[in-house]
């Protein structure tokens, strides 16, 4: 008689279906996901660097920008949030430029007329994490014929659209259309998200430390990083002068006390003389009474700076040691620096 | 005695005869696997599905470049072309026409940062009327292409020049790879929009740019890209290279009427453009781009991707040595 075998249990049968079922699962996900190759995981020679990390876009400050758009503005479109990932996606290669500054979140709107859908605006809030990281990205775009705005201290309007900080963010709020409602309902906007956003009024320190005479009008910016090919030199405070008919930029940085101020001016010193600066030849400028100074020429033009307290401050882009001197003493007072003690200097 | 029946308990030979049937399961499965897999993967490439594209330039055609100024960008294009010998130069009847434009953005044509709407229909109607049998225009946008289509304009330019409006769906890009290039690599293209297009045409706008220094002509190509092509921002100057080694168009026109001068690629204020009025048809996009950075306030060393470009035998950045013809509309 012929062996029989016992057949399998319910319990194996069942498992032994489950396991068939994943293998199916997992064919199907394989041959869906052969179609769709991700190109940068596999073939990308680009590093691919590190950014800060992303903010949850489920925690976005902002679902939709309408709270702050007047009776007589339509959402044109659903509002679009996009972090540092994925920043690019809306304003390409000028990412980089909010990327460095601290971004945190973009929300983006656009709006109607109510009364003419044909006439549309797009409000652009950038969440730049403190108030002085939105004054660099603002700083650094501010158009030269901009008409000055009272609505922050750091607001400006042009033809077809109004640029301003307020707190951490960044707004831009950009016409599509040149038209008195248009501009009547962008300036609302404004009001709006000024009045409805906590946010601090008075101006940045920094900002009034610049001796205002020969100061050419909205010129002061804020550099997070890197300023001038430097490395160190991070949140460096510039401000452009007219003296004597040339064009000077004159910049200021709080450091963290005395000491690093003045290790701040010797690593410059050092970097731009291994760049191929040389001492400028000229007798000890008057401003070297007042404070150690470092006079630098680099490819023609000089570089004058010093330490001041826990500032370091200096004055470039000029070839004249005269106009460097000037601004640089004028600088001094502002900055109330102490008469000179002693110590490193040129 | 119950009707249930008994089974003999398995053995040590049952035991190890199951062992060997899973055993022999698993190698199966396992070289089936290995048979399969692609050892090479794609790092280094599957040539036979590799997107080319062809070379579209027009023999005979080579190193010319008109230069034409003035306010309307209408009047001023249509003499640029003239100066070259004509749109039948380039197009000749039957011809498959795509234009590549820049429609990255939504944003409305009074902001400088996409090709006018104005230059797409004109363009376009001197395809038609040099005899093409049909005229596509395409780009694949950074923001969403339908709103970039409509908002910039060029959507409705080009209905009413009873053209084709490509829009980029997923399955339109196929893996390319650039012959000695380091950067474009099996990556995604977008090669729908060229079934079987026999002439090229692009058309774009001087920019100021905050990573390569300036957008134009060899830039535009980059809306040819897909994937996460944001990443060569970091190598801007080389992957603005490879564009131009990647493609040969028939003819490159440059729109300086308005030119974005600072806070680009997307601008946003009317005071970052400057009326510039110079239009630029070449069929050098090296030179075009070289003569077009000198409206940026821009030298070709400031912009090193020309330089490149040029090295890499694309064209020729001494614009001057091609002998511009010149003219002026008023």
């Amino acid at each position: 008689m012929g062996r029989v075998e016992r057949p399998p249990s319910g319990v194996e049968t069942t498992i032994s279906w489950m396991i068939l079922g994943v293998l199916v699962v997992i064919a199907v996900a394989v041959f869906i996901k052969q179609f769709d190759y991700d190109p940068v995981a596999v073939t990308s020679r680009v590093p691919i660097t590190e950014h800060r990390e992303t903010t949850a876009l489920n925690d976005r400050l902002f679902s939709n920008l309408s709270p702050f758009a007047p009776e007589n503005l339509d959402p044109a479109q659903g509002a679009e949030n996009f972090g540092p990932e994925t920043l690019a996606d809306k304003i390409n290669g000028k990412a980089e430029l909010y990327l460095s500054a601290g971004f945190l979140g973009l929300t983006s709107q656009r709006f109607a007329l109510h009364d003419d859908p044909e006439s549309w605006m797009e409000a652009f809030v950038y969440d730049m994490g403190t108030p002085k990281q939105a004054f660099a990205v603002y700083s650094l775009q501010q158009r030269a014929e901009a008409e000055p705005s009272a609505l922050t201290p750091f607001s400006y309007r042009t033809a077809n659209a109004l640029f301003f900080s307020h707190g951490k963010f960044y707004v831009e709020v950009v016409a599509a259309v040149l038209s008195e409602p248009m501009t009547r309902a962008m300036a609302s906007f404004g009001e709006r998200f000024v009045e409805k956003i906590p946010g601090r009024r008075e101006s940045i320190e920094e900002t009034m430390l610049f001796p205002r005479e020969d100061m050419i009008e909205g010129s002061i910016a804020l550099l997070i990083s890197d300023a001038f090919g430097f490395e160190g030199m991070d949140n460096i405070f510039t401000a452009r002068y007219r003296v004597q008919g040339q064009e000077v930029t004159a910049f200021l940085s709080e450091r963290k006390d005395d000491r690093e101020a003045l290790r701040l001016v010797q690593a410059y010193r050092d970097f731009l003389v291994s760049n191929g600066g040389t001492a400028a030849p000229e007798k000890a400028s008057k401003a070297a009474k007042v404070t150690d100074t470092a006079t630098i020429r680099i490819f023609g033009d000089l570089e004058l700076f010093f330490s001041c307290g826990r500032y370091m401050a200096g004055v470039r882009d000029t070839e004249t040691l005269g106009v460097a001197e000037t601004v640089a003493q004028r600088m001094m007072t502002s900055l109330k620096c102490p008469e000179r003690s002693g110590g490193p200097g040129q | 005695m119950s009707g249930r029946t008994t089974y003999p308990a398995s053995t040590r030979r049952d035991f190890l005869w199951r062992v060997a049937k899973a055993c022999a399961s698993v190698a199966g499965a396992g070289s089936l696997a290995f048979w399969f897999h692609d050892r090479k993967g794609l790092r280094h490439g599957r040539t036979q599905d590799a997107a080319t594209l062809p070379d579209f330039s027009v023999p005979g055609t080579k190193g010319r470049i008109g230069v034409v100024t003035g306010e309307a960008r209408v009047k001023t294009v249509r003499r640029a072309v003239e100066l070259l010998g004509g749109m039948e130069t380039f197009v000749r009847p039957g011809d498959r026409v795509l234009i590549k434009v820049n429609a990255a953005f939504a944003t409305p044509p009074i902001l400088g940062a996409t090709t006018h709407p104005d230059l797409v229909s004109e363009v376009a109607a001197l395809c038609f009327k040099a005899g093409a049998g049909s005229v596509l225009v395409a780009d694949n946008p950074i923001n969403d292409p339908a709103s970039c289509f409509r908002l910039t304009g060029i959507g409705q330019a080009v209905l009413s020049a009873g053209a084709t409006l490509v829009l980029p769906e997923k399955g339109y890009f196929r893996p390319a790879t650039v012959p000695g290039g380091l950067l474009i690599r099996d990556w995604p293209l977008l090669v729908g929009p060229f079934m079987g297009v026999n002439k090229l045409i692009g058309i774009a706008p001087v920019k100021d740019h905050h990573r390569s220094g300036a957008s134009m002509t060899m830039k535009n190509w980059y809306g040819l890209l897909g994937g996460r092509r944001n990443l060569f921002h970091q190598d801007i100057h080389n992957i603005i290279k490879e564009l131009a080694m990647l493609v040969s168009p028939t003819l490159v026109i440059l729109d300086g009427t308005v030119t974005m001068v600072t806070n680009g690629p997307t601008g946003g204020a009317l005071e970052d453009l400057k009326q510039t009025g110079t239009m630029i048809v070449s069929t050098d996009q090296v030179a075009a781009d070289a003569l077009g950075a000198t409206l940026l306030g821009k030298t070709v060393g400031q912009l090193p991707f020309i330089g490149k470009a040029e090295a890499a035998g694309l064209g020729t950045a001494d614009y001057q040595s091609l002998h511009p013809i010149h003219d002026h509309v008023g």
